[in-house]
């Protein structure tokens, strides 16, 4: 099994995330991750994402997601570094109500 | 397309119901539906080409989960170097297929793995806004397929799906 560099740098990878959050700011309140592979076995970042709620209303949602994962794929250069990335998006009423673990 | 539009639109049913506090069911189910969706969408397109319509249902059979994920992620990298070349791509045809063969692959994958773990792995929570947002991407596949499936890149995407040929 093949373990990307960008395993073992979550310093640079914080901070291209935080990079990438900056510029996000206004749509997207806050990113988690998850380092892992995914059902095939490749190695893979799986990226948790808090958004507005005002973002994650149907009128938004499907362009702010688009572009937040384009925005972290380009920042992180998931590509680049071997890495699958997936994407998963939660309302901030959502995060609040529902205290998940996995989601703090 | 009636199968696969059928899912989608179950799909987005599926994460509307319970309007106060979706069933993790519910939810779940949305999700693995929507991937289905698309799967149904491509491989009732591909298996288009087949002559003998008698057949094609059997064909679809061949498919396979794991080599269309694949085909897909290499899709959606063809695409990416094709958009992102020195020089700038001309606009055009091409291109745009391209840019909607992007929307189309990479929406596979990410639906692939959601609808694994919506499917297997009980310990994870969904939400109404995760749900819908995978619709949504199906759903913009869905639209993007619609604009491409005659062009050459699309139909070679469909082959893809078998898998990779020999010498490859």
């Amino acid at each position: 099994m093949i373990i990307p560099a960008i395993f073992s740098n979550t310093l640079k990878l914080n901070a291209d995330i935080n990079r990438a959050a900056k510029s996000l700011r206004g749509d997207v309140v806050h990113i988690y991750y998850d380092l892992g592979f995914d059902w095939m076995g490749y190695a893979s970042i799986f990226f948790k994402i808090v958004l507005s709620d005002q973002s994650s209303g149907p009128a938004k949602l499907r362009e702010v997601a688009q572009r937040v994962a384009l925005t972290l794929m380009n920042e992180v250069k998931t590509d680049e570094n071997g890495v699958h990335a997936y994407f998963n998006f939660r309302s901030q009423s959502e995060v609040a109500q529902m205290n998940d673990p996995a989601w703090a | 397309m009636p199968l696969a539009e059928h899912l989608l639109e179950q799909a987005n049913h599926l994460a509307n119901r319970e309007r106060k506090k979706p069933r993790q069911a519910s939810l779940r189910r949305a999700i693995s539906t929507s991937y289905y969706a698309l799967f149904h969408l491509l491989v009732t397109e591909a298996t288009l080409n087949w002559k003998r319509i008698d057949q094609r249902a059997l064909l679809a059979r061949f498919f396979d989960h794991g080599k269309m994920k694949n085909a897909s992620d290499k899709q959606r990298g063809e695409c990416d170097r094709f958009i992102n070349a020195q020089p700038i791509p001309a606009p055009g045809p091409d291109l745009d297929c391209m840019k909607h063969l992007r929307v189309v692959s990479w929406a596979f994958s990410q639906c692939q793995q959601h609808r694994h773990t919506a499917d297997y792995d009980n310990s994870k929570q969904w939400t109404r806004t995760e749900a819908i947002a995978i619709i949504d991407q199906v759903a913009a596949a869905f639209q993007s397929w619609r604009t491409v499936r005659k062009h050459r890149f699309a139909q070679a995407y469909l082959i893809s799906l078998l898998g990779s040929p020999k010498g490859t």
